[in-house]
């Protein structure tokens, strides 16, 4: 059986397609996990989704906890069989990950973009050495722990004509001796880069954090609308929320159109936005390792090509 | 191991009977309390490393250092998961990089882009 759980629902629906393709390829079932509350219409979504059946777990847990998430999932693991199972790779999910890894003495391979069957083996590829390279690495145990990242996988189609079982079980879980005193949400400003088909994207090569709106301007003119930045403009300066970073440890994206200003190109930086459809870069060094990883380049000053190219945009979009 | 874990702490409160952490969860930030013994992961924000004086460098070499086998800790290692292959990442771009007269440049890059057909619209 292959187990599907993240508690972002997004991503556990773009894990059922590749869990499905994989259950098939092994003639086994599909299973999609929910904890907390009983929400029978998000199961059924699951199941229109790809899911051969879905389990509830009932808790009375008001928030996500490791320890215990842990032990409710190596219950159902072992009760059902489970062989493969796939995880969302946001933080909750490669935290619960390592902690259901050791509780089942499992291997774990976090942040797959991935997943086939190689030689009767479940194989799983994963980006190491700062983006430079893919390892292809291969499970001997079983079950076998992958956590998937957003964008992996494309969902499939919704068809509200599959069936599939829906099994609910209240769940007491052992009570951890850690609690959670405060939740309290990120001041963030909303900002989706993951879902952008258009992302302007800014680096240490601005100046101040008020010259940030020439990049925003440009995105404005442009349908996308969407600001990313680098890694020093979110983590190190603060001009940014950190749900604009993009890279390797902010977000992945994929776009149709990036534009890189004032991004030098580290490696970091590319794995953020590899994948993007076409990628272009502004930079007043010629050297700027970003224009080996962008299919236009103009070489010149930030400060004068934004505004000119915000107004060539604006002319021939009309 | 069975012990509590606090990860992605970005501040860490040690008392005597337990400790507190602010967790950076990416959309809330988790304030989480666990008795001891307890596994904490950090992230780079916890710390400043401060720089050792002149003495301390010197006080280093006296120090000991406990090594320890793998043989000595368990008995038998078995890989669960195996690397079978390491592969280049394929990229491939048009570099192409417009570098004279900036004018010029941006009136042959928006055209590229309309004809790529990403201009929104």
């Amino acid at each position: 059986m292959v187990l599907v759980y993240s508690e972002n629902k997004k991503l556990t629906i773009e894990m059922l397609r590749k869990a499905a393709e994989i259950a098939k390829e092994q003639n086994k079932k599909v299973t999609a996990v929910i904890i907390g509350k009983p929400d029978e219409n998000l199961a059924k979504e699951y199941i229109s989704y790809g899911a051969d059946q879905v389990s509830i777990a009932e808790t009375s847990l008001e928030s996500f906890k490791a320890e215990e998430y842990a032990d409710i999932l190596t219950n159902i693991v072992k009760e059902t069989g489970v062989e493969t199972i796939l995880m969302g790779s946001n933080k909750n999910g490669k935290e619960l990950s390592a902690r259901l890894g050791g509780k089942l003495n499992a291997g774990c391979v976090v942040d797959s973009n991935n997943i086939y069957i190689k030689n009767n083996k479940l194989t799983a590829e994963r980006i190491v050495y700062s983006g430079n390279a893919i390892a292809v690495e291969q499970f001997n145990s079983k079950p076998a722990i992958v956590t998937i990242p957003p964008k992996a996988f494309d969902p499939l189609k919704k068809d509200d004509s599959r069936k599939g079982d829906i099994t609910k079980k209240k769940i007491d879980s052992e009570k951890s001796s850690s609690k959670i005193l405060k939740v309290q949400e990120m001041k963030t400003e909303g900002t989706n880069v993951e879902d952008a088909e258009i992302i302007v994207s800014c680096g240490r090569g601005f100046k101040n954090k008020d010259d940030i709106k020439l990049v925003q301007e440009l995105a404005d003119i442009l349908k996308g609308k969407t600001v990313g930045c680098s890694r020093p403009i979110a983590a190190d300066l603060k001009w940014l929320s950190e749900d604009h970073w993009i890279g390797l440890s902010g977000h992945k994206v994929k776009p149709k159109l990036y534009i890189a200003a004032g991004i030098s190109g580290q490696i970091q930086h590319i794995a953020g936005m590899r994948d993007s459809g076409i990628i272009v870069a502004i930079n007043k060094d010629p050297e700027a390792l970003i224009f080996k990883s962008a299919d236009y380049g103009i070489v010149g000053d930030l400060y004068e090509v934004i505004p000119k190219l915000t107004n060539a945009v604006k002319e021939k979009m009309g | 191991m069975n012990i509590p874990q606090i990860t992605y702490a970005q501040t860490v409160t040690a008392e005597k009977d337990k400790v507190t952490a602010d967790r950076n969860m990416g959309d809330n930030a988790v304030t989480t309390e666990a008795t001891y013994p307890v596994l904490i992961t950090v992230t780079k924000e916890i710390n400043e490393p401060r720089l050792p004086s002149l003495m301390q460098i010197l006080g280093a070499a006296n120090k000991p250092i406990n090594e320890w086998t793998s043989d000595s800790l368990s008995s038998g290692l078995k890989p669960l998961v195996e690397t079978i292959e390491l592969k280049g990442v394929p990229m491939e771009r048009k570099n192409i990089v417009y570098k004279n007269d900036i004018d010029e440049s941006i009136g042959k890059l928006v055209e590229s882009l309309a004809k790529e057909g990403v201009l929104g619209g």
